[in-house]
């Protein structure tokens, strides 16, 4: 029925991060909690977030499992935080079996309200397994919601906690408990404590508490998943294995090495038959195979995470079927390279905006990013990135590290060795959208424009897409979209795309976006005099002139530059009588900058506006002189130039 | 049981049965008209079997797609379909595959990779409808995907609608209705300004009747903007049925032939709850009527409590997504959905001795109208009316700011259905409200201080401009209202900067709003040789708007009335003059609103008026050209830059 028109999270903040915690900590008559005045205008607080997980055996089976325990008060400070926590969803995982659950409400007269079992609603979540939904009654401001979940998840060798959130916490306290016979090292990030060790009664936990966590700030130029306060973990060793140390780098690239290429037969059989259907020349440059391979993996073969039958990673299934998800994706990938000879390593890197690949610490989550090297061309290729094309990278996988599979063959028996790689990182003035531009007013007063919009490198990104893939009746609206000062359709009096397709990601070929415009509205009237709003002509730039607090670096998808060279021709009888408001400059340290000039001559106006990011990340120390930078281009966009008659 | 098991286990029960020789494989060559197309829905055939059972009626619904591939390079549009299903719906059979070329006809691979997973709406926080995800493989040029299942409606008065389009353009649309002889039905096609093109056939034989709804080269759904939503735009088709008479001589079964058939399906919903009086309404009713005599302020009281006490969390979950729930659960939980807080509403005006009604209502995303459709469906939303001095008056609670008497704007305009018992009823169109209730004035004092504006603002807002706000700002956290009243009342260029503000929420009547602040809007204006160039246009609401009417055919809905006027006064610096000012305008546009564009000068200060008027939200198509003109005179007014130089 009827929506409520409110701001309705279901507790998004409470799914960032799994659940869990300890029980002896539920107490019998709660009190509700005083907090400093400085939370006042906060939605929520977090007064306790306490989380246990605990590596127990399954006597009979003698197979270990885990026990997650998750512990949260939190106090709704306003309408938004009741809303977003009256109503709960806990969600799990194809291995979780919840063991207990409790909720309640705390008023601050003392009255206390359980939520009943039989209220707790189940139903299938988007991930396909079960969901529980938990509403408060009489939920209001001032009010705290304490719960607890406990729950069976089956043995995972890594785990991973996120322990800030956007709102604050007062106190977090994190423990993880193992059998001595198992041995795990964890590593906390950001700042959240290095967690101590202590032995009772044959079980080690390691154990960290953290106070007065600040909430993470939504930040412009941010990357927030990066810099949030988490910790990881992950086993190193057991008793059963002589402890010698486990799931290591070495492993993992053993591990993933012998799933990817041992194929059987059968296997290897249809991919042959497939390779010789492609018609791939041995003739050809190693750079000429890969391309011709990439298309047609990329174009005949469907990648889709929901299917779940391993069937879909034979190669000879996934052939037949044209369907596959990542892992058998990635295998086919590196089989069909060896099939034709081409010499490469499959590699696996993380989400650069959100985890750092750290050599020292072999933490195999995240690890979500597919590379593969040619050895060859020292260049890579980008397998789940279905439209970027060889040796394209993207802005997630530009500098970022990455762990490759180095093949080693010893008596017959090949294996691989771990090999770090710092992905490339290209010159910011590759990466460019440029504007070159040539005005004129007609007869009637209108701007009339000539306008190109350039594109290389990862700038190109998604112009390249739009370019293949639009159909020809929406081509006008992106027009009107990407030429921002152009309101109709009917203004649009003819456009080209020059070098649309995915295959100018190999030669990178710049995407040229060629218009003939009409612009009515950058040109207003002051009596006999026209303002022509100069600015508009670069589109609208962002800006950040409300002054925060910064508290993350600064990040940028990558470092680029962007150049527009604007020429007016002057109206006959015409002058402009303002010229110099062009003129500006903002270089700081050579690293960012803008600059605009000007050239006048009796018919015609040039005006160069350059902006720089020679690198796309920097300390939060220089966000003032960053922001003067932004702000110099969204500044730009309100230069009018005066015609005066002569 | 695993699903996937009882999918499969549906798949093979029904396979045996074999009762899908009407999807025959087609093999027609792709069609050049659709070359600009990734593909086509080639055939959309359905076939609703209505039957009776025990002497009860059910229906069945077989659907058979399938689309055909154009193009290798946009694959995942055709990786994955959906079929929707809940209580009222249910799955009984589902199957899909890839029809892959093979010689003159096609090879059928079935796909098992099917998930169930839920298929929640926005803001309803428990839902038990659920979606069967199909996962499609062996995708190429040439090929096709088809899947074909079935659902079986419990409930033959909760029949849904067809849609005749799809997101790609449609081959061959076919319904076939097969019902038993005596059973008469209403159809009709919503939207046939889209489309309406189809053909209807009847077949009748002893035993039953067979009608037939066949359409060739539907075009693809079109995202309109300005619309309540697209179900405005897309054509579709609304089957329901009559009346049922074995024979002449029996007494006929009516399902929903008019208003009335609806009233008494209805009225299944309501008869059982709220049969007992419950202590704490009455007392809550009693604490909050204690010092009042009028009922109208009575009901005032107890929608304000409501409202204010009451949060909404709805549970879909069955026959619950329709009954009301207890108005005694309601009080204790202090929760509850639309229909929740409708019964809760109406046994408390009932128990301060007001005359209140169960109402249903569809809100302005269904283009529906219960004379002509009634069916359920044409309800997503449940309020109460209650009668005072013989007027109706509508308590919607499920909004949290709107004050008692004035109608939510997602439901000016609509139909109610007041529900008095299963035999009596009214249909009542809530009005439209007057604009001059919805208002906005903004006044800007501004001085000169080099190329920037300085100066102070007073915002004055009133009905759903104010409402919309309060609104906001009530689920915002308190360290970003900052922000939040900067984005309400910036204006010139993105350089405005808020020195401070100060707001007040009680100031005016009717949760009208006020809020005044000192500002500086650098780089605003362009100056050279002692001459400033001013554009008094502060503010622009209809800035860069384009209706794109020019194939349109749908009216342009607008979000209510209103009215809104920018005032600028500006301090002529001393010694300044203006050189020339724009025409002073005022136009009245039929069917619309008015604007009102006045400059003048008043010693040393310029005082600019910007007035637009919108009475009516809903411009139909004869006033299109009208509104084009309004448009471009407000636009065009926002061009006009004032000159002052040094006299």
């Amino acid at each position: 029925m009827k929506i409520k028109n409110i701001i309705s999270s279901f507790s998004i903040i409470l799914l960032i991060s799994p659940t869990l915690f300890a029980q002896k900590l539920w107490e019998n008559n709660p009190k509700i909690h005083n907090v400093d005045a400085q939370y006042n205008k906060e939605s929520l607080l977090i007064i306790l977030d306490s989380r246990e997980i605990n590596y127990e055996v399954n006597e009979k089976t003698k197979k270990y499992y885990i026990v997650r325990k998750s512990h949260r008060i939190i106090k709704m400070m306003d309408e938004k935080g009741v809303e977003s926590q009256n109503k709960i969803i806990i969600p799990t995982d194809y291995d979780t079996k919840i063991l207990k659950m409790k909720f309640r409400l705390i008023k601050p007269n003392g009255i206390i309200t359980e939520v009943d079992q039989k209220d707790i609603k189940s139903s299938i979540g988007e991930n396909g397994y079960i969901q529980y939904h938990i509403a408060y009654e009489n939920a209001a401001i001032g009010d705290e919601i304490e719960y607890y979940v406990e729950e069976e998840n089956g043995f995972s060798a890594f785990g991973g906690e996120n322990l800030q959130f956007s709102v604050p916490v007062l106190k977090s306290s994190i423990s993880i408990a193992v059998p001595t016979g198992l041995s795990i090292q964890c590593k906390s990030l950001n700042g959240y404590p290095e967690l101590k060790t202590d032995t009772v009664e044959e079980i080690v936990y390691h154990k960290a508490e953290h106070k007065n966590i600040p909430a993470l700030e939504d930040e412009k130029y941010a990357d927030p998943k990066l810099y949030m306060l988490k910790m990881n973990y992950k086993l190193i060793g057991s008793e059963n294995t002589g402890n010698i140390p486990l799931y290591t780098w070495n492993d993992f690239a053993k591990q993933r090495f012998n799933y990817i290429y041992d194929i059987t037969d059968k296997e290897k059989k249809a991919l042959q038959k497939y390779i010789a259907s492609l018609n791939i020349n041995n003739n050809w440059t190693v750079e000429e195979k890969v391309i011709a391979l990439e298309k047609v993996l990329k174009e005949q073969i469907l990648v889709n995470e929901e299917l779940e039958d391993p069937k879909y990673t034979n190669i000879d299934f996934l052939l037949e079927k044209k369907t596959t998800y990542k892992q058998g994706y990635l295998k086919l990938w590196a089989n069909a390279l060896d099939m034709l000879e081409i010499k490469h390593e499959v590699g696996f890197g993380n989400n650069k905006f959100e985890n750092v690949l750290d050599e020292k610490f072999a933490y195999w989550n995240h690890l979500e990013t597919y590379l593969i090297y040619v050895t060859a061309t020292k260049q890579y290729i980008l397998p789940l990135d279905q439209t970027v094309r060889y040796p394209a990278l993207t802005p997630m996988t530009e500098g970022s590290k990455g762990i490759f599979l180095k093949s080693l063959s010893a008596n017959n028996i090949t294996t691989a060795s771990p090999t770090f790689r710092n992905l490339p990182t290209t010159p910011f003035d590759l990466h460019n959208h440029n504007l070159d531009i040539e005005v004129n007013i007609n007869n009637e007063n209108i701007p009339h424009i000539k306008v190109k919009n350039i594109f290389t490198g990862l700038s190109a990104n998604g112009y390249r897409e739009i370019g293949t893939y639009i159909k020809k009746e929406d081509e006008k609206k992106f027009i009107t979209s990407l030429i921002d000062y152009v309101n109709e359709e009917k203004d649009i009096l003819n456009y080209q795309f020059i070098n649309r397709g995915l295959e100018h990601y190999s030669d990178n070929k710049p995407l040229i976006i060629e218009a003939e415009v009409l612009a009515p509205d950058l040109l207003e009237k002051a009596g006999e005099k026209f303002l022509f709003k100069l600015g508009n002509i670069i589109g609208r730039q962002e800006e950040l002139y409300q002054e925060n607090k910064r508290q993350l670096p600064i990040s940028m998808p990558f470092a680029h530059a962007l150049k527009r060279e604007i020429k007016i021709n002057i109206p006959k009888g015409y002058k402009v009588v303002n010229p110099t408001v062009v003129d500006k400059s903002l270089v700081t340290k050579g690293k960012y900058g803008f600059e605009s000039t000007h050239k006048l001559t009796n018919d015609q106006m040039s005006i160069t506006v350059y902006e720089f990011y020679q690198e796309a990340t920097f300390p939060p120390e220089e966000y003032e002189s960053f922001r003067k930078v932004i702000n110099a281009a969204a500044d730009f966009n309100k230069v009018t130039l005066i015609l005066e008659k002569i | 049981m695993n699903r996937k098991i009882i999918i499969y286990f549906i798949t093979i029960l029904y396979s045996a049965i074999g009762c899908y020789e009407v999807f025959a494989n087609n093999t027609v060559e792709p069609n050049s008209k659709y070359k600009d197309e990734y593909g086509v829905l080639k055939q959309h055939l359905n076939t609703l079997n209505v039957y009776l059972e025990k002497g009860v009626f059910y229906a069945d619904l077989e659907v058979y797609k399938e689309h055909e591939i154009f193009d290798d390079k946009n694959l995942n549009l055709f990786a994955t379909e959906s079929v929707y299903h809940h209580f009222f719906r249910q799955l009984t059979y589902l199957e899909a595959g890839t029809l892959v070329p093979n010689g003159k006809d096609y090879k059928k691979i079935p796909t098992t990779n099917i998930k169930i997973k839920a298929s929640s709406s926005a803001n309803v926080f428990y839902d038990d409808s659920k979606h069967s995800e199909i996962s499609f493989t062996n995708l190429k040029k040439g090929h096709k995907t088809y899947f074909k299942y079935k659902v079986k409606f419990q409930d033959v008065r909760m029949l849904q609608n067809i849609m005749l389009q799809d997101n790609l353009p449609t081959e061959l649309f076919k319904l076939t209705l097969n019902i038993p002889t005596g059973l008469t039905i209403h159809d009709e096609i919503i939207n046939e300004q889209t489309f309406n093109n189809v053909k209807k056939s009847i077949q009748s034989s002893k035993n039953k009747t067979t009608i037939i709804w066949e359409a060739q080269d539907i075009p693809a759904i079109k995202f309109l903007p300005h619309v309540p939503s697209q179900l405005f735009n897309v054509a579709h088709l609304s089957i329901r049925l009559g009346q049922y008479k074995k024979s002449e001589t029996d007494n006929p079964i009516t399902f929903l032939t008019t208003p009335k058939d609806l009233s008494i399906y209805l009225h299944s919903f309501v008869k059982d709850i709220n049969k007992t009086t419950d202590t704490t309404i009455t007392s809550v009713v009693n604490e909050l009527c204690k010092n009042i005599t009028t009922p109208y302020d009575k009901a005032e009281a107890i929608y304000n409590w409501v409202q204010q006490n009451i949060r909404y969390i709805a549970y879909e979950d069955s026959l619950g997504g329709f009954i009301p729930r207890e108005a005694s659960l309601i009080i204790k939980r202090k929760f509850g959905d639309c229909k929740d807080m409708s019964s809760l509403l109406k046994v408390m005006c009932e128990s301060a001795g007001i005359d209140a009604k169960y109402t249903w209502i569809g809100t302005d995303i269904l283009p529906y109208s219960i004379a002509k459709t009634p069916v359920p469906s044409v309800f997503n939303h449940m309020i109460c009316a209650v009668k005072i001095n013989n007027e109706w008056l509508f308590l919607d609670a499920t909004d949290n700011e709107i004050p008692f008497g004035f109608i939510p704007s997602n439901l000016q305009g609509k139909e109610a259905f007041i529900y008095n018992d299963d035999l009596n009823f009214i249909i009542y169109k809530l009005p439209f409200e007057s604009s001059n209730k919805h208002t906005l004035i903004d006044t800007t004092f501004a001085t000169i201080d080099n190329t920037s504006l300085v100066g102070k603002t007073t915002t004055y807002a009133q009905g759903s401009i104010a409402w919309d706000f309060r609104m906001s700002l009530k689920y915002e956290s308190a360290k970003n209202y900052d922000k939040k009243i900067y984005n309400f009342i910036k204006r010139g260029n993105n350089k405005f900067t808020l020195d401070k503000y100060e707001y007040n929420l009680d100031k005016l009547e009717d949760k009208g709003l006020v809020i005044t602040s000192n500002f500086t809007i650098p780089n605003y204006i362009s100056s050279y040789n002692q001459n400033y160039f001013i554009n008094l246009n502060l503010s622009r609401p209809l800035d860069g708007i384009n209706f794109e009417l020019k194939d349109r055919k749908i009216p342009i809905y607008f979000d209510g009335v209103k009215q809104l006027k920018h005032i600028t006064i500006l301090e002529l610096p001393k010694g300044y003059k203006v050189k020339q000012l724009p025409p002073n305008i005022e136009e009245k546009y039929k069917n619309i609103g008015s604007v009102q564009i006045n400059y003048k000068q008043i010693d040393q200060q310029l005082i600019f008026n910007h007035t637009i008027v919108i009475d009516n939200p809903i411009i139909e198509h004869k006033d299109f050209e009208t509104l084009k003109n309004m448009v471009q005179l407000i636009q065009s007014n926002y061009k006009e830059t004032i000159e002052i130089y040094k006299n």
